[in-house]
């Protein structure tokens, strides 16, 4: 069933990264991200990967949920391993040899921090975003964030909502989705027979009440915003103020530890362990 | 004879996920061939997921069953096409899936799915048309343009023009006003008169499936409450009370005449009937008083 694909990804629940604000989260996240590319040594790596786990555990999120959002990625991750098993070039001799392939050790290494990197890069980013913020305190603090912009006459607030309407959408058009086609089905209509053009011809019975059924949402939710006299984002007021908590400071301070001994391994310990690239 | 018969079905929804539901659990059913079915319960109960086995759109759990004249309908399941068009569902707000530029194009759906002659289709819309009482003039014009009930009109002869054996309809009147649903039910009513085909009509409505249907299943919670004819169903009232059903009021009014010494007939359940049976009863207390003053003279 069309239903059962989950959107939005958050999980609820009541860790630390949970409670934070989510303004901090998506600065803590894009930090999170440059620290991992910063990140040269095979000692910073591993390291990374110690950073990573502890925000799993911080988040209190099951690991097996974590395993099932990077399986979709596993092809990605396995082919640029692959590419760069072949393509990197090492000084010493190459470990295997055929006709014009050449496999090195460096070639090996490489492509293993490759993956680690990919794993670590979209584990960190669901733990301190997407599994940890419901979709509205997302736009919310990305609104918050971007606040300044305004300034310039971008209409932040407007795009915020487009995203925040949008969300809340996506499940109902879903749910209506998967009525319609049944109700076309019942009528005889056959959405999985005949060549690609035959198959988009089939889904205008599905398009069309879709629409229409869209159209008559968007207009109801207007007349039922002006109604309750939204008017955009002048002199609008927030029921749930943003504060930054103790628990913000907590985790900017981790992040930033984090960071530093990135830096630090990068500049003084970078050969410790001896395959470096 | 049994045009469907329901054996073991169980569903669930969303199965091994968090969200997991089951929304039928082991139910046994059969419904008459040529007679109006009810099927009966309040929301949530899992009518519009039972109608889905009827014709194929959901499948039962192992080892449940969906007969269609006998005939397992999972036995070649890809012909399941075939049979949703020898078991027509009507799905509740069907206006909501009306999406061709005219009527008439709307309606031809399915009888062009079913692969007919340009002349038969062509009948068939205007057959379909007639019974649910719209008029040629509507026939041209965009399913957009119209009423609310005219909309819910098209849809149901939208099925209808597929002629099936067992036609469904979930909840047909339901957000419609008096009119409304008169007409729709009129349509219904018309078309199985001249059919006679097996209709089985999906409500939470007891008023509208005492008027309309000759039998009633009763589903509460997932599972099969009650079964019968409509009077022996009504005469389960505290039950249906209890589950929030209910029965119709006229139903009641009769009962708490007979427990107040009057002596109405049982299983009396439309205003008609009782308006018929309370004149009756007027009349025979006329004629009595007459024979009393005439045996005092
Ligand atoms: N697509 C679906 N996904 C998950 N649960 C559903 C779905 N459709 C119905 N349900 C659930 O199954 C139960 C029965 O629903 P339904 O058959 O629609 O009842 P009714 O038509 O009697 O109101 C309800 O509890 C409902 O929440
Ligand atoms: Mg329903």
């Amino acid at each position: 069933m069309l239903k059962d694909i989950t959107l939005g990804q958050f999980f609820p629940g009541n860790s630390a990264l949970h409670k934070a604000d989510p303004r901090m989260k998506i600065i803590l996240t894009m930090l999170y991200i440059v620290f991992v590319f910063l990140a040269k040594a095979t000692l910073s790596y591993i390291f990374v990967v110690f950073f990573t786990v502890v925000l799993v555990i911080i988040s209190k999120i099951k690991p097996v949920i974590i395993l099932k959002a990077l399986k979709p990625l596993i092809f990605i991750m396995i082919f640029t391993a692959f590419f760069n098993i072949f393509w990197t070039k090492g000084d010493s001799t190459p470990l295997f040899e055929y006709k014009f392939i050449k496999i090195y050790k460096e070639g090996i290494v490489f492509a293993v921090l490759m993956i680690v990197r990919i794993a670590c890069i979209l584990t960190g980013s669901c733990v301190l975003l997407t599994y940890t913020t419901s979709p509205i305190a997302l736009t919310d603090g990305l609104e918050q964030l971007l606040a300044p912009l305004k300034k310039i006459r971008v209409p932040v607030h407007e795009f915020a909502m487009m995203m925040t309407i949008a969300l809340r959408f996506i499940p109902t058009l879903i749910e209506e989705t998967d009525k319609i086609m049944n109700a076309q089905k019942a009528r005889g209509a056959d959405f999985n027979s005949g060549g690609l053009i035959k198959r988009a011809r089939a889904l205008l019975p599905v398009l069309i009440p879709l629409f229409a059924s869209s159209f008559r949402r968007a207009s109801e939710l207007a007349t039922a915003m002006e109604c309750r006299c939204y008017r955009g984002d002048k002199g609008r007021t927030r029921m749930t103020k943003l504060h930054y908590k103790p628990v913000d400071l907590f985790l900017l301070i981790l992040m930033v530890t984090f960071g530093v001994i990135i830096i630090v391994i990068n500049i003084y310990l970078i050969d410790i362990l001896n395959f470096s690239v | 004879m049994n045009a469907l018969e329901l054996k073991n079905i169980t569903y669930t929804y969303s199965k091994k996920t968090p969200f997991e539901h089951t929304a039928l659990k082991n139910v046994n059913a059969v419904f008459k061939a040529g007679q109006v079915n009810g099927l009966i319960g309040h929301t949530g109960s899992g009518k519009s997921t039972l109608v889905q086995m009827m014709n194929g759109l959901l499948k039962p759990e192992e080892p449940g069953q969906v007969l269609l004249f006998g005939k397992n309908i999972w036995d070649e399941p890809k012909k399941i096409r075939d049979i949703r068009f020898r078991v027509g569902l009507v799905f509740q707000y069907p206006e909501y899936q009306l999406f061709e530029e005219t009527c008439e194009k709307d309606i031809a759906f399915g009888p062009k799915n079913m692969g007919l002659s340009e002349d038969e289709i062509k009948r068939r819309v205007n057959g379909a048309a007639e019974f649910v009482g719209i008029d040629q003039s509507l026939l041209a014009k965009s399913p957009f343009e119209l009423s609310g009930g005219q909309k819910r009109r098209v849809a149901l002869a939208g099925v209808m023009a597929m002629e099936p054996e067992v036609l469904i309809l979930d909840e047909p009147a339901a957000g419609l006003d008096p009119i409304g649903r008169e007409e729709v039910f009129g349509g219904i009513r018309s078309y199985q008169k001249t059919k006679e085909n097996t209709v089985i009509i999906v409500s939470h409505s007891m008023e509208d499936v005492a008027a309309y249907c000759d039998n009633l299943t009763v589903l509460k919670d997932g599972q099969i409450m009650l079964t019968g004819s409509c009077g022996d169903v009504f005469k389960h009232e505290r039950e249906l009370t209890e589950c929030g059903l209910g029965v119709p009021k006229i139903s009641t009014f009769m009962r708490l005449l007979r427990e107040n010494g009057i002596d109405v007939k049982d299983g009396i359940y439309t205003v008609d009937a009782a308006l018929d049976e309370i004149l009756r009863l007027l009349k025979k207390d006329d004629v009595e008083k007459k024979d009393g003053g005439n045996k005092n003279a």
